[in-house]
């Protein structure tokens, strides 16, 4: 545990060098990315697929496409982001300069999650180099294969004393979190946000922490069902449910449930195909735990798509539930996983009340042809 | 749980989207100008009552600069307020993209004492004006403002929405308890630490205004007279209770021998030769505070003032010459009208002082030559920076005004305070139609639907495209 320190004061000693903070040293830190994932196309999209039995485009898209996106984005950018921005003036201040100059703010940690392995660290080092930080990097342990070619990479490409990467369980994370650090950016679940929350307050350090909870899809009686189910059906499969955006559960008038489950079967028929099992393009869960946990939350539900599982492979058929209630497991926990309930609602402002009665989502959903709802 | 009933009270309020019209913003920001105005004389006696605040100063910060703010915030809430139209991609060109800006919903703020009024009604104006209902908890060091704004800012503000709390250490703790959806604090980094351990449990986001020394390098190249005049102010001003106060100077050997005539010169120009009689020069807000200040005179010699009187808690207007960083009075923020002069041999070795510390609330530099100046700026870090003068940056609201390190996380004044209160909310409205372009990112994934993807997501480095 030792060692967590000693990467940590590494890192400082960097930082106060003061190498990291002109705009060149950035800029060819992140040309050096871009080479990375380049280069590394292969070996990045295969870390992926035996993580979470994701196929070649789809990897691509959801992990490399933004990434190079966002470093095109950020090169181009950076010197208008980081040069001092000159302020309105007062009488008394006239003849005064008065700006705001972005500044570093010293060693950032960057903890990533396992849905997106690779994009959830790379998106935020990008910007944590760009703003002229050093940065750990501590990769989920959940998505084993992309965490260990993160570690085996940057420091290939980057520098290492500024740029560590950290890998571990939550022994080494809890280790990590007692050192200090001037920003903390945490992926994951509220439970363990709350952690590093409550391990950031020791040393008053700021944090972002990208969380959760059941993101609410609310479909009018007034739109085009089979449209909005095409999207809703995209969203929430995607990766086999394992987004923190996906749309969680549906809120719709009784009398369009039945069609909103004919119009995703419709659509998961034309995504995946008959035999979902064998499509190249749908993901497998995690691992065990959440296959198991997801599995519970079927107990004593309608099950009006889907409910196929095996545990060998943690593989769940894309499952849809009717008239859940809203007092059941599957509601209460974010799913995080392949099944779709359906809790009707009689009317919008219900829909508004049930809804604001609950945890603020990460996204909300609404699909209606009526720009007023 | 004593302040659950309160907590939702405002929070059915709050739902009820009362808060919500601009028009409901605006009627309670100008109730709150109104109380500034009407209740001008019981601020100024108020604060005057509780630390011998001078009405110069009082009116200054405590009214001038707040209706400053209100001002600002009522000219502009139409056009902070507005949905902020962004940038759109090719797949996006046809749909609505913007930033909606929300309320947090139900936020606590925490005030200090040493500018009572002025640093709740701040944060105030801003939560206000973003929508959000309101729990206002004076500090009770003050007891004098604690009940003038207990008493009478209920009278100005909707009740249902905005509630003053008052409450000692037990009871601020017990208030911590709830879940609140933002809570801006000013005080302390030690309770700075429990109020974000609390916030923590609730994954309640946070502004800390806290502390810390703020250093003061003044250069060998310096009008010295107008350097000791600008130090001084900042320094006494509120006998020296003042977050951004100058709390400690870094010259040479040579410039500290210059500047103490000059201090002297100016201590007796603001506060004549028995500063304790002067109206302008204020107090220490109490007993404990004034012993713990008292504490501090024993480093290095005392060069200017040092009398004290626990009586009146009167502390003069002192400079101490020779102060070892090892000194009681380099080893806490001192909070009260002391200056500490610290000898460094120059500009770098000033530099390597200051990096040494925790990252303050403000850094100070003095020199006629600007390349000093800007290398005390680029080489250190810190919450916000002066250069030739003091505290002079908080005016401007145009101006973030925020710590860093243990000095405080988040910023505010203008527009900041506004921004503070609001939860950005990215937002995008797509058409229903023109579903056959989204046929590209469906399954089946196939290499020929990716490479036209590419197309259209990528966003390519200006400049770097070959003419095929």
């Amino acid at each position: 545990m030792e060692r967590m320190r000693q990467v940590v004061e590494r890192a400082r000693a960097a930082f106060n060098s003061g190498r990291c903070r002109s705009l060149e040293f950035r800029m060819q830190q992140l040309k050096a990315l871009e080479r990375m994932v380049q280069e590394k196309e292969k070996e990045i999209l295969a870390a992926i697929k035996a993580d979470l039995h994701k196929n070649g485009p789809n990897a691509y898209s959801h992990e490399i496409l933004g990434v190079l996106g966002e470093l095109a984005l950020t090169m181009e950018k950076l010197p208008s982001w980081a040069a001092p921005r000159p302020v309105k003036k007062n009488l008394l201040t006239m003849r005064d300069e008065a700006y705001i100059c972005p500044e570093p703010l010293g060693v950032v940690l960057i903890i990533g999650a396992w849905n997106y392995p690779f994009v959830l660290v790379m998106h935020p080092l990008i910007g944590a180099i760009a703003a002229g930080n050093a940065v750990v990097v501590k990769p989920s342990e959940i998505s084993a294969n992309t965490a260990q070619l993160v570690a085996d990479l940057l420091p290939q490409y980057l520098d290492r004393e500024l740029y560590p990467v950290v890998t571990g369980g939550v022994p080494e994370t809890t280790e990590l979190l007692t050192q200090r650090f001037d920003h903390i950016l945490y992926t994951g679940n509220s439970t363990v946000g709350k952690i590093v929350m409550a391990a950031a307050a020791k040393h008053l350090t700021p944090v972002t922490l990208e969380l959760g909870g059941k993101s609410p899809c609310y479909i009018d009686k007034d739109c085009d069902l089979a449209v909005a189910c095409r999207r809703i059906t995209w969203g929430k499969y995607m990766n086999c449910g394992q987004t923190c955006i996906a749309p969680d559960y549906i809120l719709c008038d009784p009398s369009i449930q039945d069609k909103v489950v004919e119009n995703i079967k419709a659509t998961l028929q034309e995504f995946y195909g008959a035999d979902v099992k064998s499509s190249p393009d749908y993901e497998r869960i995690i691992n065990k735990r959440h296959f198991k946990r997801i599995v519970g939350l079927l107990e004593g539900q309608k099950i009006a798509h889907g409910g196929e599982t095996d545990e060998a492979s943690c593989f769940i058929a894309p499952t849809i539930l009717t008239d859940v209630s809203p007092e059941s497991k599957v509601m209460e926990e974010e799913i995080f996983g392949p099944v779709l309930p359906i809790v009707t609602v009689k009317s919008v402002d219900k829909a508004i009340e049930f809804i604001n009665r609950r945890e603020k989502p990460l996204a909300l959903y609404v699909f209606s042809n009526n720009k007023k709802v | 749980n004593p302040y659950a009933g309160l907590v939702s009270h405002l929070r059915a309020a709050w739902l009820s989207g009362k808060t919500r019209p601009m028009e409901y913003r605006v009627a309670q920001l100008e109730a709150l100008g109104r109380f500034l105005d009407e209740k001008k004389q019981d601020i100024l006696e108020a604060t005057a009552a509780d630390m011998g605040k001078p009405s110069f100063e009082a009116y200054f910060t405590e009214i001038l600069l707040c209706k400053n703010e209100l001002n600002n915030t009522l000219n502009n809430l139409s056009h902070w307020m507005k949905d902020e139209h962004v940038d759109k991609n090719l797949v996006t060109q046809l749909d609505s993209a913007f930033i909606r800006k929300d309320p947090y919903g139900v936020v606590l703020i925490i005030g200090p004492w040493n500018y009572p009024i002025h640093l709740l009604l701040v944060p105030l104006i801003g939560a206000i004006a973003a929508g959000n209902c309101v729990i206002i908890k004076p500090s009770e060091t003050t007891k004098h403002t604690e009940r003038l704004l207990a008493e009478m800012l209920s009278c100005y503000l909707d009740n249902d929405c905005f509630a003053v709390v008052t409450a000692g250490v037990q009871e601020t703790t017990r208030l911590l308890e709830n879940k609140f959806d933002y809570i801006f604090f000013t005080g302390s980094p030690t309770v700075g630490r429990i109020v974000m351990t609390a916030a923590a449990k609730h994954l309640t986001p946070i502004t800390l205004e806290l502390g810390g020394k703020n250093p003061c390098y003044v250069s060998d190249t310096c009008d010295v007279q107008n350097v000791a005049r600008r130090v001084a102010w900042g320094r006494f001003f509120n006998a020296g209770q003042t977050c951004i106060a100058p709390d400690y100077v870094l010259c040479s050997v040579e410039m500290q021998e210059k500047l103490m005539p000059a201090l002297r010169e100016a201590i007796t120009e603001f506060f004549g030769s028995n500063p304790r009689e002067s109206p302008d020069f204020g107090r220490i807000v109490g007993d404990k505070q004034f012993r713990r200040v008292r504490a501090l005179l024993c480093s290095g010699r005392v060069a200017i003032g040092g009398q004290t009187d626990e009586q009146e808690r009167y502390i003069a207007p002192t400079v101490l010459a020779d102060v070892l960083p090892s000194d009681p009075a380099m080893q806490e923020e001192i909070f009260g009208p002391i200056l500490p002069i610290v000898v460094v041999a120059n500009m770098d070795e000033a530099i390597d002082f200051i990096n040494a510390r925790p990252r303050p609330l403000a850094i100070y530099a003095f020199s006629c030559d600007s390349k000093v100046v800007n290398q005390v700026l680029e080489r250190t870090s810190s919450g916000g920076f002066c250069g030739n003068d003091t505290l002079m940056h908080v005016t401007l609201t145009s101006l973030p005004f925020g710590g860093i390190g243990n000095s405080g996380l988040g910023m505010y004044h203008g527009k900041f305070t506004f921004d503070t209160f609001t939860h950005h909310r990215g937002c995008l409205h797509r058409n229903m139609g023109l579903e056959a372009l989204n046929a590209l990112r469906y399954p089946p994934y196939t290499q020929q639907k990716l490479g036209l993807m590419t197309a259209t997501f990528e966003i390519k480095r200006r400049g770097m495209c070959t003419l095929l």
